[in-house]
């Protein structure tokens, strides 16, 4: 810290710190007042509080480490993977409206005002718990993911990132709850956003501009990355070949053997990358395979970037590699842009299933954010907006608070995304994963002026404890009003709620340093996985639960317990033995939701209704759309209605 | 990563209090807003 740090920057940082803390500390005496207080800020919040929150607890530590990633590898094409948070602008209008007008704390508390009976108890106990573990654990990846941050640019223990941040963050969330949550993230999200332009724009300055940007991606030669296979030979001879995709034709190729060996050796690959950038910008005759040549060696294990020089610039290739001296090939890229002006075009698609971008992913994606907000819990943040929509002060508010919440979201997004363009073209030839996805924090740390820097991390340390005191409140108020209150002391007294709540804060703060700790270096692993098990095979049940009346309790609940299973079966388990082949993600997810309708379609159908009078107590409350048609002319037919 | 960090600052060193002075005055002055806002009667 000290090389990056001067003493300015040093300031910039107590600074903010400083008013963050006060500023969230300062709402204590509404926060102490009640459950309502402490969880909710009252239910009084106009719209812009709860949406500020929307966006600044959505931007986190990790989030621009995998949105540089996405987009370092598939260039404008990778926001496509940030739009999943589009399930908002459907649900604003949608699930938001229903979910604000039922008055639940909690998901878990609305699963029992929408089923009855012994199944709807399981239900809350389960979400609740969940809901509780899952807070921990994204605590965990989010207060690792800084840990990273700190380990990479200061050399910190991964812990000390992790331990140090989420602890000065506790101090408001436990004098204030909500209170100091909402107004801390107001004032966090205005110095994020602040910060994400300004450094966003001095990534684009220090590549040259906008247009310099355009100008050198056109010049760049064509690549790709590839991950040298461990053979049992010590010493191998390699080759590569690029061929048309469409006709077979080859379009590049080696022009003589480069050694592969088992060695390792920094500083062969030092060595490399100054080669491969060297290669990306060299000018060449097209057809000819720059990098890997004749005079380099590779190691085996090692990602690389394989660089040639385009015969035309977009047009779709295979690449291929030859290990035995051409005898036999493997793939290396399936479908592949040569040139790299694709990465301007975000509809860049690479074929209807194949390669980096297919339309069959695309197709999956939208269909996923945008059906998705006909429910209630089909993206992993519904749980978080959930806490939002409760807290605005109407149905109005709640449904505003969301959409531009997401609105600004999305804004953020594009504004990484032609930053890291920018990073792409100072830093072309960066193969690991774990490299480039530090690309936007490089920016900062690399061309802000001093005293800038300061307040950079203070913009960092902005969107992580902006994260980390949502879902520290949030995970304490699963804890309070889904266990505590419900099962534990029915007539707990407000006041030793608050209490209550103060200590399930203290909890899953722990509880997150021991998850973070097990999660380590391999936040996107878990990420994913975390994602498949919240969205894949409980994401039709998750909208069914909220537009149709049949569908109950039993059915929810088998849906989870089959997902649990399944998820872990199809994405993991079954792909290591070899008994399926490894599935591309959007594969995952149709797979895993047609498979876990095999479970609980039946479980729902051979299971009675919920009870009629509940339904319509829902109902009237409510008001949900969608196939509630019995239900509704039982509401008119007792007058309800 | 080492390789990428070594500083290129760019612009003027003034930015490095202007710009950060500026949003440390708007966040203080949101603070203020908000306090008064919420905490009128407490």
């Amino acid at each position: 810290m000290t090389s990056l740090f001067a003493p300015l920057d040093w300031l910039w940082l107590l600074l903010f710190t400083l008013l963050m803390i006060v500023c969230g500390v300062f709402f204590y005496r509404l926060g102490k007042r009640s459950q309502s207080d402490f969880f909710l800020a009252g239910r009084g919040l106009p719209w812009w509080l709860p949406a500020s929150s929307v966006y600044a607890t959505h931007t986190a530590t990790d989030t621009p480490i995998w949105v540089t990633g996405v987009i370092y590898k598939y260039g404008l094409a990778g926001l496509w993977y940030t739009f999943f948070c589009a399930w908002a602008a459907v649900s604003s209008f949608v699930s938001a409206r229903i979910f604000r007008r039922s008055l639940a704390y909690s998901q878990a508390e609305w699963q029992s005002l929408r089923f009855g009976g012994l199944g709807s108890e399981m239900l809350r106990g389960w979400v609740a718990g969940w809901q509780v573990f899952m807070n921990m654990f994204i605590l965990g990846w989010v207060g690792i993911a800084m840990g990273k941050l700190c380990n990479v640019f200061f050399g910190w223990p991964l812990w000390v990132g992790l331990v140090t941040f989420s602890s000065i963050c506790v101090i408001y969330v436990l004098a204030a709850g909500y209170w100091g949550v909402v107004m801390a993230d107001f004032q966090q999200g205005v110095i994020a956003f602040i910060m994400i332009t300004m450094v966003s724009a001095w990534g684009v300055a220090a590549a040259g501009g906008p247009r310099a940007i355009v100008k050198r991606l056109s010049g760049m030669n064509s690549s790709c990355t590839w991950t040298v296979p461990n053979l049992r030979e010590p010493v191998a001879l390699g080759a590569l070949r690029v061929r048309d995709a469409a006709t077979g034709q080859t379009l590049a190729e080696s022009e003589g053997a480069f050694v592969v060996v088992r060695t390792q050796g920094r500083t062969a690959q030092a060595a490399g990358k100054e080669k491969v950038k060297a290669a990306l910008l060299a000018t060449a005759a097209p057809g000819t395979v720059l990098y890997p040549g004749p005079s380099d060696t590779l190691r085996m294990g090692e990602t690389t970037t394989v660089v040639w020089a385009p015969q035309h610039d977009r047009r779709l290739v295979r690449v291929e590699a030859s290990l035995d001296g051409g005898s036999s090939w493997l793939p290396v890229e399936e479908s592949h842009y040569q040139g790299q002006k694709w990465r301007i075009n975000p509809l860049s698609f690479t074929g209807m299933f194949r390669g980096q971008f297919p339309v069959a992913w695309f197709i999956t994606m939208l269909v996923v954010a945008l059906l998705g907000g006909f429910g209630m819990g089909t993206s992993i943040d519904w749980y978080t907006e959930a806490q939002r929509i409760q807290s605005a002060k109407s149905v109005r508010d709640a449904s505003y608070s969301i959409w531009a919440g997401t609105l600004a979201t999305l804004i953020r997004n594009t504004m990484w995304a032609v930053a890291v363009l920018g990073f792409f073209v100072l830093f072309p030839h960066i193969a690991a994963q774990k490299d480039y996805e530090m690309g936007w924090y490089v920016i900062g740390f690399k061309y802000l002026p001093v005293g800038m820097v300061g307040f950079f991390f203070a913009g960092i340390l902005a969107i992580h404890l902006s994260t980390i005191s949502t879902h520290l409140n949030l995970g304490a108020m699963y804890a309070t009003r889904d266990f505590y209150h419900h099962y534990v002391n029915p007539r707990a007294s407000e006041r030793r709620l608050v209490w209550v709540g103060r200590i399930a804060t203290l909890i899953v703060l722990g509880g997150s340093f021991v998850f973070g700790l097990i999660i380590g270096e391999e936040i996107t692993a878990w990420l994913i996985f975390a994602l498949w098990i919240m969205a894949a095979g409980v994401w039709l049940p998750n909208i069914l639960q909220v537009i149709w009346w049949r569908f109950n309790s039993w059915g929810y609940l088998s849906a989870w317990a089959a997902n649990l299973g399944l998820s872990w079966l199809v994405v993991w388990v079954l792909p290591r033995f070899g008994l399926i082949p490894e599935l591309p993600d959007y594969l995952q997810f149709w797979s895993l939701m047609v498979l876990n309708a095999l479970v609980y379609v039946p479980v729902t159908l051979l299971t009675k209704p919920e009870d009629m009078d509940h339904l319509v107590k829902y109902y009237v409350m409510s008001r949900p759309i969608g196939f509630w048609g019995p239900v509704k002319r039982e509401a008119m037919r007792r007058g309800l209605l | 990563m080492t390789e990428f960090l070594e500083p290129m600052r760019l612009g003027s060193p003034v930015l490095g209090v202007v710009l950060p002075a500026g949003v440390f005055l708007v966040s203080l002055l949101l603070t203020y807003l908000l306090i008064r806002r919420f905490m009128k009667g407490m």
